[in-house]
């Protein structure tokens, strides 16, 4: 399965992009998917070309017959009251086309669902509470509450409320709403019990907050400065715990290098060149032919290195200065922290004399 | 220090250096909104006021994780409506009844939801008519779904733009949309069920 960045428009999503619906912040989210998703895109281009060929379908004319036919079998789609012929005489061209907008209106898209649970008869304005149909009819329910609420877009107001004005259906269905509406908005905030504060308050820990804030606050560096500095010894005997954990690597090393060198039979040339044919017998062993020879050559430069570096005078004694830095630095700490003169100091004093 | 012309994220501002009274001014801002979505979820004022105080307490000990882009009434909202919402899937309390809301008269709690809706300077009898049509609508709001009730709190008691109540929620604004239409019709219901 493709993975995309960004997850798939749910819902209604795609359908209401296609119909130009969607808010502004919503289409540029759908967009953005689309770049990237061609599942998606089929579904949009879909959805246009359904949307573009139902505002585009002509006003035909069917036959008396076909109407007198439609209406016997079809009797619930009688049409709106004011809005439709009633007469055989009266009945042109308007009767197809309102078929067709029921048909249109039975399209769920966004702003309202198919099967929504306000059903309130056939002849009433966009009874199961659907979106209205594009290019006219009457509007959803949705569209009424979003006029009674002021949240429909300038463009979608605009067809409202000139539909309002000319359909005492959907104006009475909007009188329906309003006092709902109305009350709801009229709705307000309950008072927190007495004490709500305080009860809060108590197990808020301010100081705790305001720390951790100006902490995160700080840049990376400071950060870990000040976590280093919170983690420096406050003793004495933390300094001497420090100061031994990091002269252990120092001496370990130099203890290997006198014990190696002390051997008559061992040479450090000698060890480096078995430890290189062991690695590239392990490595070679393992059947990663390509991932050997890397690591044989990598593995032969730094054994290379270590070699030039113990049988060479220069980078030998670099080394050991380095080494004796360590060691140097290491004691220093210690004798800075330890009591070390004044134990000397006071051994003396207690000695018998 | 006067916080009343600051913005609310000003105000977690200065929370944040430690001001006990910016938070005390947080407080001011939103415990009654906090505590109305609240109590009108439950139906419950002691519940609910160990809920909102929940609400308060995890945000307020969070606020040094909190994102000044947001809207620091979205976030309090969404700690309260989460905090409500799993609380009521784990007792899933029953809804109230139309013909006896919300545990009638002898805890006081219908009355306590329905003193604070404002008269609006009517006459006695729209007053009465009133009050007797927001008690009713208190108790359909208590009739619906969780969801279509945050939804529909949210919408019309604070006011807040769909697109905030879906980050509310936590849910696509095409969701919260169908939420708050369906939970209208279903109260436009209720209240004719009752009126007739």
């Amino acid at each position: 399965m493709t993975q995309h960045a960004s997850p798939h428009p749910q819902g209604d999503a795609l359908q209401a992009f296609a119909g130009r619906e969607l808010p502004p912040e919503a289409a540029r989210q759908v967009e953005r998917h689309l770049v990237e998703c061609a599942r998606c895109r089929s579904e949009v281009e879909g959805w246009t070309l359904l949307f573009g060929q139902l505002e585009e379908l002509p006003e035909l004319t069917p036959s008396a017959a076909f109407r007198d036919r439609v209406m016997a079998g079809v009797p619930s789609a009688a049409p709106a009251p004011g809005t439709a012929p009633e007469t055989a005489e009266d009945a042109p061209p308007g009767l197809f086309t309102r078929l067709l907008r029921q048909l249109r209106s039975w399209l769920p898209h966004a702003g309202g669902r198919a099967g929504a649970p306000d059903s309130e008869g056939p002849v009433r304005p966009d009874p199961s509470g659907r979106a209205p149909p594009r290019g006219g009819g009457h509007p959803g329910t949705d569209r009424i509450q979003g006029l009674l609420e002021g949240s429909l877009s300038p463009a979608i107001l605009h067809r409202v409320e000139a539909h309002l004005d000319t359909c005492p259906d959907c104006r009475d269905v909007a009188g329906e709403w309003r006092p709902l509406m109305a009350r709801l908005d009229q709705l307000g905030h309950l008072p927190a019990p007495a004490g709500f504060r305080s009860a809060v308050m108590a197990r808020v820990d301010v100081q705790a907050v305001a720390e951790r804030a100006r902490r995160r606050s700080l840049s990376p560096l400071r950060r870990t400065l000040e976590l280093a500095g919170r983690l420096r010894p406050r003793s004495s005997r933390g300094w001497l715990v420090a100061g031994g954990l990091g002269a252990l690597p120092t001496a370990a090393t130099a203890a290997a290098v006198v014990a190696i060198t002390a051997h008559p039979l061992l040479s450090l040339g000698g060890i480096v060149t078995l430890a290189r044919w062991r690695l590239t017998e392990w490595v070679l062993g393992s059947g990663e032919a390509a991932l050997g020879h890397l690591a044989s050559l990598g593995g032969g430069i730094a054994i290379t290195a270590v070699q030039a570096v113990a049988q060479a005078p220069g980078p030998l004694a670099a080394s050991m200065v380095v080494l004796a830095a360590g060691t140097a630095a290491s004691a220093w700490v210690l004798l800075r922290v330890l009591p070390i003169p004044s134990l000397i100091a006071s051994r003396h004093e207690h000695r018998p004399s | 220090m006067e916080y009343t012309e600051l913005d609310d994220r000003d105000v977690v501002g200065h929370a944040l250096e430690g001001r006990q009274s910016a938070f005390g001014e947080l407080l001011s801002r939103y415990e009654r909104p906090v505590f109305s979505l609240v109590v009108r979820m439950v139906r419950d004022p002691s519940l609910a006021e160990d809920l909102a105080q929940e609400a308060f307490i995890k945000a307020f000990n969070a606020l040094d994780r909190y994102d000044p882009s947001y809207k620091f009434s979205n976030w309090i909202f969404k700690i309260a409506n989460n905090l409500t919402i799993d609380h009521l899937r784990r007792r899933k309390l029953d809804t109230v009844s139309l013909d006896a809301p919300t545990g009638g008269e002898g805890n006081g709690e219908t009355e306590g939801l329905r003193m604070q809706l404002p008269d609006g300077g009517e006459t006695p009898e729209e007053y009465t008519e009133s009050r007797e049509l927001g008690g009713r609508i208190e108790a359909a709001i208590g009739h619906l779904r969780p969801e279509y009730r945050t939804a529909i709190l949210l919408r019309h008691v604070e006011g807040h733009a769909y697109d905030e109540i879906a980050d509310i929620m936590e849910l696509p604004l095409g969701t919260v949309k169908t939420y708050i239409h369906r939970g209208r019709s279903e109260l436009k219901e209720l209240l004719q069920e009752v009126t007739a």
